[in-house]
């Protein structure tokens, strides 16, 4: 996977599964099946969504040849501020979490990465 | 001679026997009488100096203290403007993200909305989170509900404080978010959302495939006045007849860390992710974009990453 820059994730016994989480987290764009706005979650991803050609050709010529990806989707800290961001305030959450410092240097290095697509003026 | 001029002639005579002593005076005594004076100046003297000695040993004390004292007004100054300076750089690195917070909160009504609010830029706040897995929410969340043994709860460490039962609900404050698996919806409804008087927010999910709640306790959730939002893992299945509902919004479904070879691919993972996360040319190729930022940007305002610190961090993490 790690070799690719997107990748086949169709649907399984649930529409949205950790398959979509890996790819991101490992920089390769997931090509699902899943509806646009139900699952406007992986929109930052990105995903693409409701996919219905898996013709490898075709997919190369639509397709962005080199997709940014926002690798911060697979930690915990981005969802919890999706959620502030969402309802519009900061929401109590659980204080208790212990803070890994390998899993903060990696978010800054991808943060580093999206500074031009995320403009925080 | 009348009496007055014996008075007269005495008082002249006193005046020139006076005069007459003052000239016939012995100069040695003159001499004795100067030294003396000398020596009464010399000890005047000697006294001045002891007490100029005094005053210049209060003086020097004066000094030294006014010195002490305004060394201690210079520390005290240091302190308070360091004080001060503290302050407004927690003020500035508060402010920042708190204005970044502050935000109109949206009416999630159609899709048009949502693209709209999507465009909100959001800043990650560092909270300690660990990967996203499909036990996250359990995890983030302040209180869960659970009040049956399942393999849920164990899985969301049963004995944690934040287990939220029927005792424990006054301690629910306003905004909490409440993790509910979908299998513990229909509890949840009945014990809990009924005898809530604040405003929560609930996460639902749970990795196994499992019923969806009722239609009953779903619609009882949207329509309580006490839950603000519902993110819920996997809408299309389990939010009931209507997925667009504007207090609905998708919550992750994560990477997989238990059941069947779990904890085995999510060891692999992260092994392959924080090599790919720390290889040399990535971070090289970080470092050349930061100083690149780092002279684009005015970076003395700056509190994202891609600072100072954050050249620090790089290159410490290459040594």
């Amino acid at each position: 996977m790690l070799n690719a820059r997107y990748i086949f994730s169709p649907d399984g016994d649930r529409p949205d599964c950790f398959r979509h989480y890996e790819a991101i987290g490992l920089g390769v764009v997931p090509i699902t099946q899943l509806d646009a706005h139900l699952y406007r979650h992986l929109e930052n991803g990105p995903a693409i969504f409701n996919n219905s050609d898996w013709n490898v050709d075709s997919l190369e010529r639509t397709l962005q040849s080199r997709p940014t990806v926002n690798r911060n989707l697979v930690f915990e800290d981005y969802w919890m501020s999706w959620c502030d961001h969402i309802v519009g305030t900061n929401l109590r959450w659980n204080t208790e979490l212990v803070r890994d410092t390998n899993i903060e240097y990696a978010q800054d290095l991808f943060t580093s990465y999206l500074i031009d697509d995320v403009n925080l003026d | 001679m009348t009496n007055k001029m014996k008075t007269k002639n005495q008082v002249h005579n006193r005046v020139t026997n006076f005069s007459l002593y003052e000239e016939e005076r012995d100069p040695n005594e003159s001499r004795r009488a100067s030294n003396k004076e000398y020596d009464h100046r010399e000890e005047d003297k000697n006294s001045i100096f002891d007490n100029n000695l005094i005053l210049q040993k209060n003086i020097d004390r004066g000094y030294r203290r006014y010195c002490y004292n305004l060394s201690t007004r210079r520390r005290m100054f240091m302190v308070i403007g360091t004080l001060i300076g503290i302050i407004i750089f927690f003020f500035f690195n508060l402010q920042i993200p708190i204005n970044d917070y502050i935000i109109n909160q949206y009416n999630l009504t159609n899709e048009e909305d949502y693209q709209l609010h999507k465009q909100q830029p959001f800043r990650i706040e560092k909270r300690g989170g660990a990967f996203l897995t499909t036990h996250s929410g359990c995890r983030v969340a302040k209180w869960i509900y659970d009040a049956v043994d399942t393999q849920t709860s164990s899985e969301c460490n049963r004995s944690d404080i934040r287990q939220l039962t029927h005792k424990n609900i006054p301690l629910i404050e306003d905004y909490d978010t409440i993790y509910v698996p979908f299998n513990k919806q229909d509890d949840f409804v009945d014990m809990v959302l009924d005898y809530l008087d604040v405003k929560v927010i609930l996460i639902s999910g749970q990795w196994q495939n499992v019923q969806r709640a009722s239609d009953n306790a779903i619609q009882r959730i949207l329509s309580s006045d006490n839950v603000v939002h519902w993110f819920c893992q996997n809408l299309k299945k389990y939010a009931g007849d209507d997925p667009h509902h504007k207090k609905i919004s998708p919550f992750p479904y994560g990477l997989k860390e238990l059941g069947h070879q779990g904890p085995e691919q999510f060891s692999a993972y992260k092994r392959i992710f924080f090599e790919q996360s720390l290889n040399i040319t990535q971070v090289i190729r970080t470092l050349i974009y930061s100083l690149d930022t780092f002279q684009k940007q005015n970076l003395v305002e700056d509190t994202s990453p891609v600072g100072l610190n954050y050249l620090l961090i790089s290159s410490l993490r290459i040594c």
